[in-house]
């Protein structure tokens, strides 16, 4: 009896793994996400460029900005998933064809941080949070 | 002939289930993909020693160019000359089905006065917090 129930199990198993090694899942995680916490204590006109970058770190890039200059740092996350169904061919076959379908989706979370020509932090600007990327292989 | 449990071979056909597990799982282990741990890594780490070398008011452009290379870019904000100076570092973990990449840079923005003499430093290290990771579900 145990070794029938041990057996069915093996098999679920087995066909449990078969059937997802058809599938991949994929994630690519580009820098920490942005805290809006992360911002508390940083006081207009005061707080000087080496204040922000104790807070956030230093920006993934900076520009030109109105009378000052722009800080910009960016999380992105992206999600992919991919189902082969030919993959189930190979069980039978020496040679099977694949039949993919996959979809990825990827959001970019960027945070501009203002400072004034003295240098010390005007405003901030960050974007509301997007929705999260989910794992689907629908692409139509 | 397969191999028993008291750690000798017994002839085929005593426990055919037995041969056909291990035969079903020999076959799984041939079809499932395996694993890999592939780091990518773009520039040089930023050494603390090299870093200390740079003086807000003394040190000159010519200087930083000895001590760190052409910067990767140069940006004009403010009045002010900016060399930008980036490293890039990427861990994958791929296990079966699932996998996992993690990206982080490490910035170093040295900004000139109109001089050409540092005015201020600021370098952030995001690589340290790296991490190997497979699973790509949650946080």
């Amino acid at each position: 009896m145990m070794v029938e129930v041990r057996g069915k199990a093996g098999v679920l198993c087995l066909l449990l793994l078969l059937s997802l090694s058809g599938c991949d899942f994929r994630r690519v995680v580009v820098n920490d996400p942005l805290v809006i916490d992360s911002l508390d204590g940083l006081v207009p006109g005061k707080s000087t460029i080496q204040d922000v970058a104790k807070k956030l770190g230093a920006p993934d890039e900076i520009e030109e900005g109105a009378g000052g200059m722009v800080f910009r740092y960016r999380f992105g996350d992206s999600k992919t998933m991919r189902v082969n169904f030919g993959w189930i061919f190979r069980v039978f076959f020496p040679i099977a064809s694949s039949m993919n379908l996959g979809r990825g989706e990827g959001v970019t979370y960027v945070l501009h941080v203002a400072l004034r020509p003295d240098l010390t932090f005007d405003h901030s600007v960050i974007q509301p949070q997007p929705d999260i990327p989910h794992f689907g292989f629908w692409p139509f | 002939m397969l191999w028993n449990s008291q750690g000798s071979f017994k002839q085929n056909g005593e426990n055919p289930g037995e041969f056909l597990l291990l035969a079903g799982l020999l076959i799984l282990m041939g079809m499932v993909n395996g694993c890999a741990f592939v780091r990518g890594e773009v520039g040089e780490p930023f050494a603390e020693d090299r870093l200390q070398t740079i003086e807000k008011g003394i040190t000159n452009r010519q200087e930083v160019a000895q001590q760190f290379g052409a910067p990767d870019e140069i940006v004009q904000a403010n009045g002010h000359e900016i060399f930008h100076y980036r490293r890039f570092d990427s861990k994958l973990g791929w296990l079966l089905f699932v996998s996992r990449v993690n990206v982080a840079s490490d910035h170093l923005w040295i900004f000139f006065d109109p001089q050409g003499i540092v005015d201020d430093v600021v370098f952030g290290n995001r690589t340290k917090n790296v991490e190997f990771q497979v699973w790509p579900f949650g946080e």
